[in-house]
């Protein structure tokens, strides 16, 4: 058995150079795959070189799957944008979806079949695999997956079942359901996914519940929570209780920090304010009267009021706001859950966990999942698959678990590979394939045709024989429009009508031995199975802005009660078990609690992810638990790093000038349309074909970063990595600046993505020496780096610090080079890589423009309003970014400008920046 | 084939007081040679001149502000104009400054020239350095430098009670 | 001033004859004594040059990336030590043309080694923006030359105005210097033994003899040269300044800056100038040309300067109160209480307090205390370049942006190599020239002592 010890920083960068020959090789297979694939909706057929092709995909997150589309060119897959017609995406994506072109290249994926770490030949495979499996009908085999949903995985393990009848079959999800589900068994008798239909609600409270925050249906929601914030919406009041921060405590109009504890008495006295008797809730008086005004809030919407409840929550929180929310005619659709296994993640995990120890077994198949990382320590897994004769992981990369293994065989990426998944609500779509497999790997459904002797079985057959069953009509014509559009037509479920029990008695929670822990996906790196992707490790938190890392995040009081500062290293000990890493302490987070990120701390994740951050999911007797009490704090003795790339979110009384709060009463008496500029005395700007302009809406932005990461995909923006981060050096063009301000009587939490400003009276251009910082006719401060000589005094004379330098070769062969040299496959061709010693920085995506303007020039005509969409725009869920022509009087800037909550980053210093924002605006106590 | 006389003196003042009388009876010395400047000595030389370096300095320097100003005009307004944060293109309150430093530069430059020119240096071969005593020119005495003339040694010596009177033949 | 005053008012002392002044300048260059002194300082200026070799070729193997530098501040040492070393430089000039125009006697002594201070201080200056840059290869490119994309410099650009401002200001003090020298040159011509010596010294001195009529127009011209000088001194440290003062950074946009500096520049010239007057005295034994009196009156314009700077600062802590501006106070408040505040509290001790003790005579004639106070001083200006160039960058407009600059050794190893090379120019010319002017220290003695 290797030893799992992690790689310094050095190695990984020592290693990240050798390893860019590695991906010199694999280019040669950058080709279509032989299959047919079929272009995404209008595009021309055919390949046109340095043309981009877009073809609509499928990219699963918690094993449910989103539509996308994946833009190649020249056969490269390079970009990852939204498939509209998808209703898990609605032509948005998130980080991780973002992310998925950089683990395609990543150079650190498995590449070979393994036997005992040594490369080794299918056939020896399948011998061993013949040996272990003959004369048995598939007694002490086991097979572990992750969440399956896709109907052909499903089909292939079946048929796997109909070869060993005996096997048993274990899948657990690390950011598992189990709580929802045990609440819906509670409530309904049965196992359902509820998906609440936010945009159609007037007041929601949620109590511990993320719907913004990252997840397989992150995008659905943020988009029906920006639905009711645009201009002239009724607007919706969100009321969360939450322990610690999450993306939905940020939006909420009030917010309490409480402890679990709380939370469930909160659930109480909403519940009787329903009409349930479940005793006196014992509400702590500075929670009184949030809890008074929700309820009235809540009742006062029936119809259009919503309860949700977090995981953290117990089964009977749950069961409890399905209640309610059945008092209150809330607008949510129960439906069928598509997680084929009726047993819960954590219980299935365990029961892995029994029978290896029992000895049960005498081969396991591991089929991309991760158990050894994602169990805790306690379970013992890495030593109980040891003991299993035949051990087999199939995996995207040698892992922890490969490592416990005998056997490894190397799993196609999804953009390499045909398949197929449904979205939460079943909405069946394709995996379709953007580039032929880099590596000579396979599919998970190959590996499981291939178990059960279907030798030859390609993924492309086998999803197709999976629909050709079950799609009434001419198939081929079903086939191909379900490849254009990225979806199957009609596959969704439909709602249940359910009969509600009356509510369960709701036990009191106990009071907490020592101080709780909340745990929850890293926003980052989620599991942990993007941990290996430098893109993901260097995109940071929303609230800390940490990257590289994971830290240990606590009240104020309790930090002060502790004698803790920001970025000292604590230790975490619960049970005997420790977590190390930097604590930083959370304004508006409930005392007694502390807020923790799994998914960090992999011990076998690659060169980028080993050994970065602390590994959470180790601790507990529980698994995959999202809340432990009887934690002790204390300061360490070891010192690790916090690495962040913002170091104040304070605002320094500068609020007025920086990020605007504003509650709706206050905007009713703004004085609509800010056409007043502070008086200048240089002349007014030429006036080109197009005036292109940016308004950031930082109202509807819930800081997800998915503009940061699209950002980075589209302008081959590199990765500088942990040392250059604690140097306090960036290269992210677009940046999202988390601000936080008290707002009357609560703590406010804010998000400012942060582009360049492109002045009309740009300070970066006069000082620069060599005219490398100029502006262009449409009004773009552009930056030409082959006359860059490095004054750097653009950046030094520009207020919003927006541009990057080249400290190193980042995208040569300094630094984190070698990712970079390994990711040339993935650059994008329209747009220059930058050199040493140059700036750079945003340039509202120029290469967009001039091709939609190529495209215009064509058919000689004008580029039409919404043709031209920069990176972030797309990516955005919440359409919080707005790009567009001023020189149009009924463009959508220009409209956004001429409103009420409209304002001007620093605009004292009359720079007239082309990009402008939106106010953060709430409601307020009073209105109602 | 030029022949001097040299009259040694002690001091400055005596040095003065000699060529003042050398002149006054018409036979002006050509130059003195001297370790230090003797203020006001140069109106008894014969074919006293005054130097016009001032007048050269001064047009150097008004030329050099045109060339510097026309210089940028040219390449930002003319040649090469590019929109730099919307600044006019003839932004003259910047433009000023550049001039400025060329005044100073070409009136200092020139002016050397002129220097050199005008004292004839470099010149690293005169007659003059054929007499030991010249050493001592640029050192510590003062040389009054007359044709050589046996009248006029006599007249010197009689007159003006040098240290010493020296003879330079090549 | 006549040889009746007691030899005390006087500024060349113990001098017995011309010729002596001539053997004691030359002395250094024909026949050294205790050369020991002079080989050891050799040695140490010698190998921090070395590492400044090294640093260098690092820096432009690796990039900028080595220097501590960040998104945010992205300036740093380089740009402090620019300002800094071009500060000392601006002394030498200025001493010798503003002292020549006004006939103050104690410029004889000190003007010719000002001036090559001058000159090293400046190079030494010039050096750092190429190491600043971070494609040092392409400076060029600020200049007007003919090329191929047929650009120009973008004339609206400080670092523009710095190149020609800093590029007059050298070839200008070497001129102003080499035209004072050549008479003394002739007088080594003539004392140099050896008959390399004699046609190299030859060569330079042109064929200087000592002519009325040269005299004449080199009188004339040297003066004229004075009067440009003054207006070319102050004009370059305060477009130096310009780097700063035409940006819109809080702390920065001040029009203070430019008067600010050129004090400064004068402040820290005439300090490194005092280091160096009791480096020659002592290793050159220089004493009758460099008197109490010269430190006494150099201690004078330092403690006049001294308070001048006192009052820059609190102007500037006036302005960020008084204009109101939140950037600007919060800087002022971050300059204070800040991570860097006990470097700024150094700044202050430095320049404004510890030079208070020139107030008293003894303090100001006891040459030791002036030279410490003097390299007090040089610290005390170098805290306040860097600090100009941290704090208002580490605090402008977005506190999101926010950062502190964390030196790296390459920092450090730039800034005292480049001290090394200073040292190291600077003794080679003791021993190359003469570090007095010959010539008019004769005429200064033929005033106090008559004949």
């Amino acid at each position: 058995m290797p030893s799992l010890k992690p790689q310094s920083d050095l190695d990984r960068r020592v290693a990240l150079k050798l390893l860019a020959t590695a991906m010199a090789a694999t280019m040669a297979r950058c080709s279509r795959p032989e299959e047919e694939i079929v272009p995404y909706a209008k595009m021309p057929e055919g390949l046109v070189a340095g043309e981009p092709m877009r073809f609509a995909t499928t990219l699963a997150l918690s094993g449910y799957g989103r539509g996308f589309v994946g833009i190649s060119i020249d056969g490269r897959p390079i970009k990852i944008e939204g498939n509209p017609k998808h209703p898990f995406s609605l032509g948005a994506t998130d980080i991780f979806a973002e992310a998925e072109v950089m683990s395609l290249y990543d150079p650190d994926r498995s590449t070979a079949i393994r036997h005992d770490e040594a490369i080794a030949t299918w056939d020896a495979f399948s011998a061993d695999w013949g040996q272990a499996t003959r004369a048995q009908n598939g007694h002490g085999l086991a097979l572990v997956t992750n969440r399956v949903v896709s109907p052909t995985t499903l089909a292939r393990i079946a048929a796997f079942k109909n070869r060993y009848p005996s096997m048993r079959w274990y899948r657990y999800e690390p950011v598992h359901d189990d709580a929802a589900r045990a609440g819906a068994r509670l409530a309904f008798g049965r196992v359902v996914t509820s998906l609440p239909r936010w945009s159609e609600a007037d007041v929601v409270l949620s109590l511990g519940a993320d719907p913004l925050g990252h997840g397989p249906d992150e995008l659905r929601m943020a988009r029906a929570y920006a639905s009711r914030r645009v201009l002239g919406a009724k607007r919706q009041r969100i009321h969360a209780a939450e322990a610690v921060w999450t993306l939905t405590g940020a939006a909420a109009d009030f917010r309490i920090p409480t402890t679990p504890a709380v939370i469930v008495e909160i659930a109480r006295a909403v519940a009787n304010a329903c009409g349930a008797n479940l005793g006196s809730p014992q509400i702590p008086e500075d929670a009184e009267h949030f809890v008074e005004r929700a309820s009235r809030e809540l009742m006062a919407a029936r119809g259009k009021a919503l309860v949700l409840a977090g995981e953290s929550q117990p089964a009977e929180v749950h069961a409890i706001c399905h209640w309610i929310n059945a008092q209150l005619g809330a607008p949510v659709d129960h439906l069928p859950s598509q997680d084929a296994v009726e047993n819960d993640h954590a219980f299935e995990l365990v029961a892995l966990a029994d029978d290896l120890h029992a000895h049960r077994f005498r081969s396991v198949i591991v089929a991309d999942a991760n158990p050894v990382y994602d169990a805790p320590d306690s379970l013992h897994l890495a030593d109980g698959i040891a003991s299993v004769p035949f051990s087999a992981h199939i995996g995207l990369y040698c892992d922890e678990t490969a490592m416990a293994c005998h056997w490894h065989l190397p799993l196609s990426h999804a953009l390499e590979s045909w398949g197929d998944s449904r979205a939460l609500d079943g909405t069946a779509s394709i995996v379709q394939p953007l580039i032929q497999t880099l590596y000579p790997t396979r599919t998970r459904d190959e590996y499981l045709a291939w178990l059960v002797g279907e030798d030859v079985a390609k993924a492309y057959d086998l999803v197709r024989k999976t629909w050709q069953s079950n799609v009434p009509g001419d198939f081929e014509a079903n086939w191909r429009k379900a490849l254009n559009d990225g979806v199957i037509a009609n596959t969704a479920a439909t709602p249940l009508a359910l009969s509600l029990k009356r509510p369960a008695d709701l036990p009191r929670a106990a009071t907490p031995r020592g101080m709780s822990l909340a745990m929850s996906p890293d926003p980052s790196v989620w599991d942990g199975r993007f941990a290996n992707n430098a893109w993901l490790q260097e995109c940071s938190e929303p609230f800390t802005k940490q990257v590289w890392g994971n830290a240990i995040r606590i009240a104020p009081g309790d930090a002060e009660r502790l004698g803790i500062a920001d970025e000292d290293t604590v230790d975490v000990e619960i049970d005997g078990k420790t977590i190390t890493a930097p604590a930083i302490s959370m304004p508006g987070q409930a005392d007694g609690v502390i807020g923790l990120h799994w998914g960090q701390g992999r011990l076998r994740a690659g060169r980028i992810g080993t050994g970065v951050g602390a590994r959470v999911c180790g601790i507990g007797a529980h698994p995959l638990a999202r809340l432990l009490d009887g934690a002790v704090l204390r300061k360490s003795a070891r010192s690790v790093p916090f690495r962040s790339t913002q170091a104040h979110t304070r605002l320094e009384g500068r609020a007025e000038d920086i990020f605007q709060i504003a509650t709706l009463n206050e905007l009713g008496h703004a004085n609509a349309g800010t056409g007043r500029r502070p008086p200048s005395l240089l002349p007014v700007p030429p006036k080109g074909d197009y005036a292109w302009a940016m308004v950031v809406d930082t109202d509807a932005c819930i800081g997800c970063n998915a503009c940061v990461v699209a950002c980075q995909a589209e302008n081959n923006v590199p990765v500088v990595g942990p040392e250059e981060i604690s140097q306090g050096r960036d290269m992210h063009w677009l940046r999202v600046d988390a601000y936080t301000r008290p707002h009357g009587y609560i703590e406010r939490r804010g998000f400012q993505p942060v582009p360049c400003m492109h002045c009309e009276y740009a300070p970066c251009e006069p000082v620069c020496p060599v005219e490398a910082s100029v502006h262009d006719h449409e009004g773009l401060n552009v930056q030409v780096y082959n006359r860059c000589i490095g004054t750097r005094f653009c950046e030094a004379n520009c207020p919003y610090k927006v541009r990057r330098f080249n400290w190193f070769d980042y995208s040569g062969d300094q630094a984190y080079a070698g990712e970079g040299e390994a990711l040339k496959a993935q650059h994008n061709p329209d747009v220059s890589a930058r050199g040493r010693g140059v700036m750079e920085k945003c340039n509202y995506c120029l290469q967009r423009i001039s091709r939609a303007r190529k495209a215009a020039e064509k058919e000689n005509r004008k580029i039409a309003e919404g043709e031209m969409i920069t990176a972030c725009q797309a990516a955005c869920p919440t359409r919080a970014i707005h790009f567009g022509d001023l020189n149009r009087t009924d463009s959508d800037v220009s409209n956004l400008r001429k409103a009420p909550q409209h304002y001007v980053l620093l605009e004292e210093l009359n720079t007239r920046p082309r990009t402008t924002y939106l106010k953060r605006v709430f409601n307020s106590d009073d209105q109602g | 084939m030029s022949e001097y006389l040299l009259a040694e003196f002690e001091t400055a003042q005596d040095a003065l007081t000699a060529a003042r009388r050398a002149q006054e009876n018409g036979r002006a010395a050509e130059d003195v040679l001297s370790h230090m400047p003797i203020e006001g000595i140069a109106e008894y030389l014969a074919r006293p001149r005054r130097p016009a370096i001032g007048w050269v300095m001064f047009v150097a320097g008004a030329l050099g502000a045109a060339a510097g100003y026309f210089m940028q005009w040219y390449s930002a307004v003319v040649d090469y104009p590019v929109v730099s944060g919307n600044r006019p293109l003839n932004s003259w309150p910047a433009f000023l400054l550049v001039p400025y430093e060329t005044t100073i530069l070409s009136a200092a430059v020139v002016g050397f020239l002129a220097w050199m020119a005008m004292n004839g240096l470099p010149k690293p071969h005169h007659p003059l350095f054929f007499a030991k005593i010249t050493e001592r020119a640029v050192q510590d005495r003062y040389l009054l430098v007359f044709p050589r003339d046996t009248a006029l040694a006599a007249w010197i010596a009689e007159n003006l009670k040098p240290r010493r009177l020296h003879e330079v033949r090549e | 001033m006549t040889a009746a005053e007691g030899t005390k008012e006087r500024w060349i002392q113990g001098i017995q004859s011309l010729e002596e002044i001539n053997a004691r300048i030359s002395a250094p260059i024909l026949d050294p004594a205790h050369t020991w002194r002079w080989w050891a300082a050799l040695a140490i200026s010698g190998s921090l040059t070395l590492l400044m070799i090294v640093a260098v070729t690092w820096l432009f193997a690796h990039g900028i990336g080595v220097f501590g530098n960040n998104t945010t501040i992205v300036w740093g040492f380089p740009i402090a030590n620019y300002v800094w070393w071009l500060g000392i430089g601006h002394a030498g000039t200025l001493i010798s043309a503003l002292l020549l125009l006004t006939r103050q006697k104690w410029r004889g002594s000190l003007n010719r080694f000002a001036e090559a201070m001058t000159l090293f201080a400046a190079s030494m200056a010039g050096l750092f923006p190429i190491f600043h840059l971070g494609r040092p290869y392409y400076l060029y490119w600020i200049t007007p030359y003919p090329n191929v994309q047929g650009l120009w410099p973008q004339w609206r650009s400080a670092l523009v105005w710095d190149l020609w401002a800093v590029g007059t200001y050298i070839t200008f003090s070497a001129l102003f210097w080499y035209v004072g020298l050549v008479p003394d040159l002739a007088m080594l011509r003539e004392r140099a033994r050896s008959l390399w010596a004699r046609r190299l010294y030859g060569a330079f001195a042109l064929g200087w003899r000592g002519s009325a009529r040269h005299w004449e127009i080199h009188e004339r011209f040297y003066r004229y040269m004075a009067a440009l000088a003054v207006p070319l001194v102050v004009s370059v440290h305060s477009i130096v300044s310009l780097d700063f003062a035409a940006s819109l950074e809080p702390g920065w946009a001040d029009t203070i800056y430019p008067p600010y500096f050129v004090i400064g520049a004068l402040y820290s010239g005439f300090a490194m100038v005092v280091v160096l007057a009791a480096a020659l005295r002592w290793g050159c034994s220089f004493e009758p040309f460099i008197t109490h009196r010269h430190f006494d009156a150099i201690a004078r314009v330092l403690l006049t300067a001294s308070i001048v700077m006192g009052i820059s600062y609190a102007t500037e802590w006036l302005w960020a109160w008084y204009g109101g501006e939140r950037p600007e106070r919060h800087l002022v408040a971050f300059l204070f209480t800040g991570p860097y505040a006990p470097l700024y509290y150094g700044q202050l001790l430095f320049n404004v307090v510890v030079p208070q003790a020139f107030w008293s005579p003894r303090v100001r004639t006891n040459i030791a205390a002036v030279v410490v106070i003097s390299i007090l001083i040089n610290v005390g200006m170098w805290l306040e370049r860097i600090l100009i160039v941290w704090s208002t960058l580490s605090r402008d407009y977005l506190p999101s942006a926010w950062r502190i600059f964390l030196p790296t050794f390459w920092d450090w190893a730039l800034l005292f190599g480049s001290l090394g090379a200073f040292m190291f120019l600077f003794l080679l010319f003791v021993r190359i020239l003469p570090a007095m002017p010959a010539h008019e220290l004769r005429k200064l003695w033929i005033e106090e002592n008559g004949s």
